[in-house]
């Protein structure tokens, strides 16, 4: 008798209490060619791998952040090509000769402008280094971010 | 008239600045970068990236060319201990107690007195 008074007691509080539902966010859906009646026009502010959006070398300008949880080959991929960028390794400290660099030209291709993009391997894994990206946006400074 | 801007001469002067502190004050500006572990690189890095500018800095009237030769000479020096046969070099307790260290110490204050 107690127990099946203890077991309603149980079911009334779980009725009163539900369990939080598992909440589902669901991303914008870039038009499928064949849909002609798509009203998606706009861009995700995060791809479909949780990454945020990188189209421009002015993304990782505005928002260092883009970097996060990509590699040097995926953001050359992306940024090559961009007009007076200048691609590069590092070439000092027990890095030289590795990692990504790149900088930006003046619009006669002259000169640096101060503006650049860095990728370091970091220290090796026994020293606990991991690698990091360092994105110099002219008067605004520098920033350094874990990839 | 220069396009490059006087923030970039700061990184520069800092740059150096930094690389003739002694340790307790490099370790301490390594470690407000915020990355998981010191990375004695980044002392080598920061003027290897200003440097990139000497030449602006040069001909907008804010460095002198001795100057520029005598920050290229501590860059040249680390350049000499840079590459993966002397990751020695590059640890915090090479930074710590190496005299090669105190050599790039030495040669970065003559840079700054010059300025």
């Amino acid at each position: 008798m107690s127990g099946d008074s203890s077991n309603a007691r149980a079911n009334t509080e779980a009725a009163a209490n539900p369990a939080p539902a598992v909440s589902t966010v669901k991303m914008p859906d870039p038009c499928p060619p064949e849909d002609i009646t798509c009203q998606f026009t706009g861009t995700p502010s995060k791809s479909f791998d949780g990454k945020q959006n990188l189209e421009s070398v002015e993304d990782v300008m505005k928002n260092p952040d883009v970097l996060k949880g990509r590699g040097p080959e995926e953001v050359e991929s992306i940024l090559r090509g961009s007009k007076g960028w200048e691609v590069g390794t590092l070439n000092k400290g027990r890095s030289a000769g590795s990692g990504w660099t790149f900088r930006e030209l003046n619009s006669r291709g002259t000169d640096y402008t101060g503006r650049y993009i860095q990728w370091h391997p970091g220290s090796s894994r026994h020293f606990g280094g991991s690698p990091y990206w360092k994105v110099s946006n002219g008067e605004l400074g520098t920033v350094r971010i874990a990839q | 008239m220069t396009e490059v801007s006087p923030a970039e001469l700061a990184k520069f002067i800092r740059s150096l600045a930094i690389l003739a502190l002694p340790f307790e004050g490099q370790l301490a500006w390594l470690n407000s970068l915020g990355l998981e572990v010191p990375e004695v690189d980044e002392l080598a890095h920061e003027l290897d990236d200003a440097l990139l500018l000497g030449p602006q800095f040069v001909r907008a009237g804010w460095v002198s060319e001795r100057t520029l030769r005598l920050a290229k000479e501590v860059d040249a020096f680390l350049a000499s201990f840079s590459g993966p046969s002397f990751a020695d070099f590059w640890e915090i307790s090479s930074l710590r107690h190496s005299e090669r260290w105190d050599e790039v110490r030495r040669l970065s204050n003559v840079a700054l007195q010059s300025i």
